[in-house]
């Protein structure tokens, strides 16, 4: 049974029986001791044995005890040093305390007053070392390309850490604007994968009949336009990652040979025969409730059960405490910078309407306001003038995200009304809306996802379902 | 024999000996019988070359050893020449030097009498 490895305390001490009593006193207590006589040599031994604490005698043939604590104290200010002084030398261990010593010993000591205070050097550093990992972790306003200090982005980001290392399979949920195609990323980053590649396919934005040949690839000859062979994603992110974006969106045909895929790792190119195996590690995402699209009879049970291995949900961003008012001045001076404009700050009162305004888009559209204030504007502070509606008025802290996008002063016309004559729901935009957006910027998607502050794949998606008859 | 239970204090030994895995105060007794007569050598030419401030440092030394072993009196007596050497005093130190040399060496013997091999 493996055994944990034992601390190593370095004995810095030139008497030669003294030396050997501490190493005899700190071997029995349980540690590993390693000893040299000279300063000369500490720097190197440190380097050597990464000792938890060092014990140094004050007094050393070839320089002040005194030097070697401050070099100490420079270089490797979280090793605890003990030292040890002579009887009569009460003022130099008050200045090496001065020094960040962590305690003195004086001359003669016993085995217990020793391995006491070695002791207590150790579970010192050790709660240090523990406050200042917690204060990293909790106090963290950012974690890969995530900008947030919230307690609720503060367990994303643990999660994001332990899931990392693993090869299991991670299922991202939340509102489309949260973050869940950061969140792949940042897994993919932080996992012994990163080497490799993350290949994203978004399952909206890729027509029906063709994310079969996206994914697993395509032998020539095997459909009309197939002139060569292909490559899929699978084959591709080999030794790395594959995030399916709206997963949910996949065909239940093609989730069946998914779940063979998840399986056994064994990828069948379309109209091939030959299998060859990969080693990938899946990533899922969706906007939706998967277990509603389950039992909804949309998304098969077994793929849901393979693939929701580990869920993480990126929470919307009106459940984030401040991070509004964090993310909106990050990207403030960002997009001011980009754009050539002098903005620094956001005055009072913006800072409160950002604060209170319900976000429906998440992050996306609250990104897309900054930039349409940067853009519209000038000056050094964010004016409430400058807001766009319902920002402005402050009256509809619900908005839709159509609505949050359109009628800045000097902004571009807006968009008309839905077709719909009542709102839709929360999160949700009319047909009518997208396909007057898509239509005015010349059926460039993302523009359009741009003006109505939705994720271009949310518009894919609903084009396909209208273009196939299937519903909203 | 007498004089061994005034040079020593036993208990100090005895608790280092407890705090001790068995046997390991035998080859700590055999470093220090080696350290002791490499230091008295070094004592002697400094106090015959009147080199005060290598007889502060050897000294200095001397009481911290002898005292870790329980030589509480020939640490004592060390110290006081620690501090006449430090104080340039040469009249004390020559008075004070014969006695440390002899008291260390007898708190040798005494640590060899009573815990080395038999």
């Amino acid at each position: 049974m493996p055994t944990a490895a034992k601390p190593t305390i370095l004995v810095v001490e030139d008497n030669p029986p003294l030396a050997r009593i501490y190493r005899e006193y700190l071997e029995a207590d349980g540690y590993t001791v390693a000893t040299v006589g000279t300063g000369a040599e500490v720097s190197a031994a440190v380097e050597r044995e990464r000792p938890a604490v060092i014990v140094l005698d004050l007094k050393l043939p070839d320089m002040d005890g005194l030097d070697v604590l401050k070099a100490l104290h420079a270089e490797v200010p979280g090793i605890p040093v003990v030292v040890a002084t002579a009887h009569g030398s009460i003022s130099v261990a008050v200045d090496a305390m001065r020094e960040g010593a962590f305690d003195f010993l004086v001359k003669p000591f016993t085995a217990a007053r020793l391995t006491v205070t070695v002791r207590n050097a150790r579970e010192k550093s050790e709660l240090a070392s523990m406050v200042e990992r917690y204060r990293r972790e909790l106090d963290r306003d950012g974690f890969h390309d995530f900008i947030g200090a919230s307690a609720e982005m503060q367990a994303v980001y643990r999660m994001i850490e332990s899931v990392a290392p693993s090869r299991a399979s991670v299922f991202l949920t939340g509102e489309s604007g949260t973050g869940k195609e950061l969140a792949a990323d940042a897994i993919h980053k932080a996992s012994p994968r990163r080497a490799r590649r993350l290949v994203a396919i978004n399952c909206a934005a890729i027509p029906k009949d063709l994310l079969e040949s996206e994914i697993f690839g395509h032998v020539r000859g095997a459909f009309t336009g197939a002139t060569m062979d292909r490559e899929g994603a699978a084959h591709q992110a080999d030794g790395g990652t594959l995030f399916l974006d709206e997963i949910c969106e996949m065909p239940v045909d093609l989730q069946a040979k998914l779940l063979r895929f998840v399986q056994t790792g064994l990828v069948q190119p379309v109209g091939g025969s030959r299998q060859e195996k990969v080693d990938v590690r899946i990533i899922a995402a969706t906007n939706r409730d998967p277990l509603a699209e389950v039992q909804a009879g949309r998304f098969r049970e077994d793929l849901y059960y393979r693939l929701h291995v580990v869920p993480v949900h990126l929470p919307a961003l009106r459940d984030r405490e401040d991070d509004a008012l964090l993310i909106a001045r990050r990207f403030l001076v960002q997009m001011a910078a980009e754009e050539g404009k002098r903005f620094t700050a956001f005055a009072p009162e913006v800072e409160a309407r950002i604060r209170a305004f319900d976000w429906p888009g998440n992050v996306r559209q609250l990104q897309n306001v900054i930039r349409n204030i940067v853009v519209l504007h000038d000056g050094t502070e964010v004016t409430a003038a400058m807001l766009p509606e319902p920002l402005r008025s402050g009256t509809a802290p619900a908005a839709t995200p159509s609505q949050a996008a359109v009628a800045s002063p000097g902004a571009p016309p807006a968009a008309p009304p839905p077709a719909t004559p009542s709102h839709p729901p929360r999160g949700e935009v009319g047909e009518g809306t997208i396909q007057h957006a898509h239509a005015r910027t010349h059926n460039d998607v993302p523009r359009a996802a741009a003006l109505l502050e939705i994720s271009p794949s949310t518009i894919y998606r609903k084009l396909q379902q209208w273009k196939t008859g299937d519903g909203a | 024999m007498t004089a061994a239970g005034a040079l020593l204090d036993h208990a100090v030994v005895d608790d280092m000996i407890a705090a001790m895995r068995p046997g390991a105060f035998g080859p700590i007794l055999r470093s220090l019988e080696a350290d002791h007569a490499a230091r008295m050598g070094r004592i002697g030419v400094a106090a015959s070359v009147g080199d005060l401030a290598a007889l502060a440092g050897e000294a200095h030394d001397l009481a911290s050893t002898l005292g870790s072993f329980g030589g509480m009196e020939a640490a004592g007596l060390a110290r006081r020449l620690v501090d006449a050497a430090r104080a340039g005093d040469r009249a004390a130190v020559g008075a004070l030097l014969p006695s440390v040399m002899r008291t260390a060496d007898a708190t040798l013997a005494a640590l060899r009498d009573r815990y080395g091999p038999r």
